[in-house]
């Protein structure tokens, strides 16, 4: 099958082999450059910015700390302070100031076990209301965090007495779209996703897809939920319609099998959010497009709403790597530019063109 | 190796074992893929010839995903593994492109860094919303608990299940739906709102115009998904940060899909305010315009009325904008994807008005031509607004009409270029009256009226551009484009509301394309044919049932469709009879007369008519009946055709109109009257039909039919049509029929009758044979016809007569 060159093509721009593990990467808003953070040889924390220069990419700044960082986000900082919030190994939130990376603006010991996720809301223009961060970790609790406020979370979700701790595996922020109006989307290792509502203290929807929940991620932060995809374990990922949610049927989805192998992560194109970007176990990212169907909800036979799923399209397809894609981050500023980082200790740029197309 | 023979049933018919896919070797041949259609099994078969188990087949496998292609372009057994594109995977051109857009790119970010980097920042906590739950003591009780989930617990697969796990059939497993119950979440809507306003104190200008851009992004987005409402609060958010053009455009768009026409004048002008050429906002001003008008128009409320016309005015006013507007023509709308304009891709272009200039150029006077050459260039080059006033020089110096006429439609191209649609409409008008059913200008008030969405007046006019010349891809596609979007807006009966489309003169017509031209006509008048038919047949079938006021209707609905349909009105007159509407009828009767001289139903039923308004009206010169004014017609027929030979076709000829025709005779007034039309033969051409007409009618004791089939013969003829067949029963048979029906109109007709019977063969010994009754039938017969006065005969040709009868 010949690739006609009026779909969009991802192209690489640049790669660098690192000697660490790289587990995340993020763009810095507003600038060229981006975060690599990871864990060095020697169990230590490492934390790498680099910068788009002439066609390459050029180390600017590095910092090492003691635990290994599992994943960061800009989310919860202004623009003007671009401060980073990560969270490590042991369970520590950190928030950075990269200007002066040596001390933590912001430290909390959040969790007993490994932070796997965290993602923050309310900063950069993206999100009415507080600045809020939420962390998900093994041992079972998402929390969440404001800068503003020391040592204990604002909210901490956690499974009853007695119940067994499931591992959280990612965190995001959604709905957030006024004031008050605030969701977190967890999910977890045994194909749970559950969906709290912030404002009114309440799980507002529960799922099991069945297999471990790797990934998920709203189109939007700040807007009335919309979509919400959610990958998993075993190659499929689901995307929901949040718009309408019937009484007993909840919100329709669509699902499709991408990868033949583990669907690590999923981003939306911060320009356009019903494009989004999945990265497989097998080294190799896929661009989707949801299509809207006609009508987004309609009239069942008891007189209630009921969404109708709208359908995927895949726009393209490589293969980057043998190893799995760990993250991947479309920059905010620049469209279809995005930087990922895989396993096989490589930090690749790429661009994707024509998005503005499709 | 072919296996044509079971191509049917692929599956199944080879024992499964004899690969580890159960494709067996011989279905990876040509013929066979070639021949499956089952889509999951050439998947199969694809997936084997991938693996490489049964050996490489390269054309094979290509032929396999080229089948499975056509038969689903979105094939998951299609997607291939590719790697990223590289400079040699794009032109030279394109790779330049690229990398110069992300070096300008990088260029300006660093310097945003730098600057942001540079400005002293200091926590702005004021406009940041307290930390959750600090300020509110219940809230904190409501989750100091920690909130806790309780569900039942999934527990995830174990590491030994995943050394098992087929990944192909865990994957398999999602074409089958999964209905997994969710738990009910109710939401609380009430509180859902967006806010309006967004606090940006505090905030650097470039804070404020990402800011801006996200919130408009998010506006489009809602767009696209049809989310309008939503859509104009992004945009009113983004505004509010910060006024930008783009944004007021955009939301003005989506107020155009929420109907909100005030809204969209205010966003306009504040566009027009904020750049006064913005050239965008001036071609959505005249569709606004339009729009604006059309609504009132739609609704003819008069409160729109002046907002739209002002608005037009307003557009009108801006000359210098219109010279700016030369950069807009290519399709250059940034956010074409959020305003939905139908301008895009226009097929018209220069070159296609250059070939038209050039012709004609020859009998401008030198100046002007110059002045046109110049336009044609300018446009050529896309400077449409210069183009413009080139043309409008030229037209105010020139008054020829064919010469104008290309001017006009030169000048409307581009008007139409700048989005300027009404006066396109304007200027194709005066253009088309200059030289009506030229094609261009046809053409291109037809795009202007679409995108003003004055759909139907486009759509006749690419209806009437097609009948000049069928063969405009364009055209076609738009017509086919604009029909699906008036049946949207007016359902099925659309057709019942478009103007009508004038007819091209054959002249006209492009020759090489009539043929085709005319088929396409057809089609359209074959579906109004059909309507027309099936209508008419319910109206049948309303008279049948006897549910006459409906059938008026239909019948009526019939006359809209189409105006010269004789059936239809004698139809509908007999419905109006039965309903006692005579005048109505008589009127019916005489439309239907009108299209068809010589239609005996109409005159049969005008009698009716007539006979139901008690007047007496003397149809026809030659009989004065009325009753029966249908013979009087036959009798005309006869004397103008040849005499010798009566046509023989009386019955009546729509066969649908059977049915009701018995219907009116059996309930006309006489009510003796038998349906005889199809039984009888009224007109005879020989002696022998006569004669068996008359026995039919004298068996069935019909002297009405006996009536109509006396009127048929000329009377001198008549010995020879009764010839030796007359006997006494027949004889006062006639005699019956003579003094009940035809005395009282035709007293001329029955002493012509009378004067040549007598002269038949047998008609002594018939007259010795007759019965007392019989006699004295024809003796009041004769006292009947002695009281009549009559210019025909005088009472002693009666004497006379009688004498030979009595």
């Amino acid at each position: 099958m010949s690739a006609p060159l009026d779909k969009p093509q991802v192209v690489s721009h640049s790669q660098k082999s690192l000697n660490y593990s790289l587990f995340d990467s993020k763009w810095i808003p507003c600038s060229a450059k981006f975060v690599c953070l990871g864990s060095s040889c020697r169990g230590t924390g490492l934390m790498q910015i680099y910068e788009l220069q002439h066609g390459g990419i050029k180390l600017v700044k590095e910092t090492e700390k003691t635990k290994p960082i599992k994943c960061g986000t800009f989310g919860a900082s202004s623009l003007q302070q671009r401060h980073l919030a990560t969270g490590d190994f042991d369970g520590n939130l950190h928030v950075w100031n990269l200007e002066a990376p040596d001390v933590p603006v912001y430290s909390v010991k959040a969790h007993k076990e490994i932070v796997n996720a965290v993602d923050g809301v309310g900063g950069l223009g993206i999100g009415d209301g507080a600045p809020e961060i939420v962390t998900g970790s093994r041992d079972g609790t998402v929390k969440v965090w404001d800068p503003r406020q020391k040592d204990t979370p604002v909210a901490n979700m956690e499974p009853v007495e007695g119940e067994t701790k499931r591992d959280c595996w990612t965190v995001a922020f959604g709905h957030a779209f006024n004031d008050q109006d605030r969701c977190v989307c967890a999910g977890y290792d045994n194909g749970d996703i559950k969906l709290f509502d912030l404002r009114n203290m309440s799980v507002r929807w529960e799922k099991n897809i069945k297999n471990g929940v790797c990934s998920v991620e709203f189109d939007r932060k700040d807007i009335q939920m919309n979509k919400l995809v959610a990958t998993s374990l075993e190659g499929k990922f689901h995307v929901f319609d949040m718009r309408t949610e019937h009484p007993t049927k909840g919100f329709a989805s669509v699902s499709e099998k991408a990868h033949k192998s583990t669907v690590w992560q999923v981003r939306h194109l911060p320009q356009n959010r019903d494009i989004f970007m999945t990265a497989g176990g097998a080294g190799n990212l896929h661009l989707w497009k949801y299509e809207y169907p006609a009508k987004r909800s309609e009239m069942d036979g008891d007189g209630e709403e009921r969404g109708v799923a709208g359908t995927l399209n895949l726009l393209q397809n490589v293969t980057l790597s043998t190893q799995p894609i760990s993250s991947l981050d479309w920059s905010p500023d620049k469209q279809g530019l995005c930087v990922c980082s895989s396993f096989d200790q490589c930090v690749r740029v790429l661009i994707v063109t024509k998005l503005n197309r499709v | 190796m072919s296996l044509d023979t079971i191509s049917s049933s692929p599956l199944h018919t080879q024992p499964a074992s004899l690969t580890t896919h159960s494709v067996p070797v011989e279905h990876l041949d040509y013929k066979y893929i070639e021949k499956c259609s089952d889509l999951k099994y050439l998947e199969k078969i694809l997936g084997v010839l991938r693996s490489g188990k049964e050996g490489i087949y390269p054309h094979l496998t290509e032929f396999c995903e080229k089948h499975i292609e056509k038969l689903d372009p979105r094939s998951r057994a299609l997607r291939k593994e590719n790697f990223p594109a590289t400079s040699a995977s794009f032109s030279k051109d394109e790779w330049d492109q690229i990398t110069n857009e992300l070096q300008t790119w990088e260029n300006e970010i660093k310097i945003n860094d730098v600057e942001l980097n540079k400005q002293l920042f200091f926590c702005n906590d004021v406009n940041i919303p307290p930390v959750r739950g600090s300020n509110c003591s219940i809230q904190k009780v409501t989750y100091s608990g920690d909130k806790a989930y309780s569900k039942t617990c999934h527990l995830p697969r174990s590491y030994q299940d995943w050394d098992k796990f087929d990944v192909e059939k865990e994957c398999a497993k999602i074409d089958e739906t999964l209905t997994t119950k969710e738990s009910a979440a109710i939401i609380d809507d009430s509180l859902l709102k967006i806010q309006s306003k967004i606090d940006t104190t505090g905030l650097t200008e470039q804070e404020k115009v990402v800011l801006a851009n996200r919130e408009k992004d998010k506006g489009n987005e809602a767009f696209r998904a049809g989310d309008y409402e939503e859509a104009v609060t992004y945009y009113t958010r983004s505004v509010y940060i910060m006024p930008m053009t783009t944004a007021y455009n955009n939301r003005a768009q989506a107020e155009i899909k929420l109907q909100r026409w005030y809204d969209v004048l205010s966003d306009c002008e504040r566009v027009l305010q904020l750049e006064p050429h913005n050239t965008k906002e001036n071609r959505q001003a005249a569709v606004r315009g339009g729009m604006g008008n059309a609504q009132k128009k739609a609704h003819s409320g008069g409160a729109r009325g002046p907002t739209a016309n002002k608005y037009k005015v307003k557009a009108e006013g801006e000359p210098a904008a219109v010279a700016n507007r030369k950069n807009l023509a290519n399709g250059s709308s940034s956010s074409g994807s959020s305003t939905a304009q139908p301008a895009n891709g226009r097929p018209d272009s220069p070159g296609e008005e250059r070939t038209e200039s050039t012709c004609a150029s020859g009998a401008l006077p030198p100046p002007l031509a110059r002045l046109k050459n110049e336009g044609n260039q300018l446009f050529k080059n896309g400077q449409f607004g210069d183009a413009l006033e080139k043309y409008t020089q030229a037209i105010t110096g020139f008054t020829e009409a064919e010469d104008l006429c290309i001017l006009y439609s030169n000048r409307a191209a581009c008007y139409l270029k700048d989005g300027n649609s009404s006066d396109c409409i304007a200027d194709c008008s005066r253009a088309l009256e200059l030289q009506p059913f030229s094609l261009k200008p046809l053409l291109r008030r037809a795009m202007a009226y679409e995108s003003l969405e004055r759909y139907r007046k486009a759509y006749v006019d690419y209806k009437t551009a097609l009948q000049i010349d069928s063969s405009i891809q364009a055209a076609h596609d738009s017509v086919n484009r604009i029909t699906r979007l008036l049946i949207e807006q007016d359902g099925a009966e659309w057709r019942q509301k478009l103007p009508e489309i004038p007819a091209v003169p054959v002249s006209l017509r492009q020759h090489h394309t009539a043929a085709t031209s005319s088929t396409h006509l057809h089609k359209e008048n074959d579906t109004q044919e059909a309507r027309f038919t099936s209508l008419k047949t319910e109206g049948n079938e309303l008279v049948k049932k006897g549910q006459y006021q409906e059938a008026v209707g239909k019948y009526s609905e019939c006359l809209k469709l189409k105006s010269d349909e004789c059936a239809i009105f004698t139809n509908r007159a007999l419905c109006f009879i039965k309903l006692k509407r005579f005048a109505e009828a008589k009127q019916d009767c005489n439309s239907a007369l009108n299209l068809e001289s010589s239609n005996k139903k109409a005159f049969y039923r005008r009698a009716l008519a007539n006979k139901g308004l008690k007047v007496r009206v003397l149809p026809l010169e030659v009989n004065p009946t009325i009753q029966y004014s249908v013979t009087a017609l036959l009798k005309q027929q006869r004397a103008t055709g040849s005499p010798s030979q009566p046509r023989r076709d009386i019955t009546i000829t729509e066969v649908e109109d059977d049915d009701e025709e018995g219907d009116a005779v059996k309930s006309s007034s006489d009510g003796e009257q038998k349906s005889t039309s199809q039984t009888i033969n009224l007109q005879p051409s020989n002696a022998y039909e006569f004669g068996q007409a008359l026995n039919a009618a004298r068996s069935l004791n019909d002297t009405a039919a006996c009536a109509q089939l006396l009127r048929t013969v000329p009377p001198d003829s008549l010995p020879q049509y009764v010839s030796t067949q007359l006997d006494g029963h027949t004889l006062s048979f006639i005699m019956k029929t003579l003094d009940t029906h035809l005395l009282a109109s035709e007293p001329g007709v029955v002493y012509q009758l009378l004067d040549h019977l007598h002269t038949t063969e047998r008609f002594s010994m018939v007259l010795m044979m007759l019965n007392p009754d019989e006699r004295r039938q024809m003796t009041q017969l004769f006292e009947h016809l002695c009281s009549v006065d009559c210019e025909d005969f005088s009472q002693n040709d009666i004497k006379n007569l009688a004498n030979k009868y009595i």
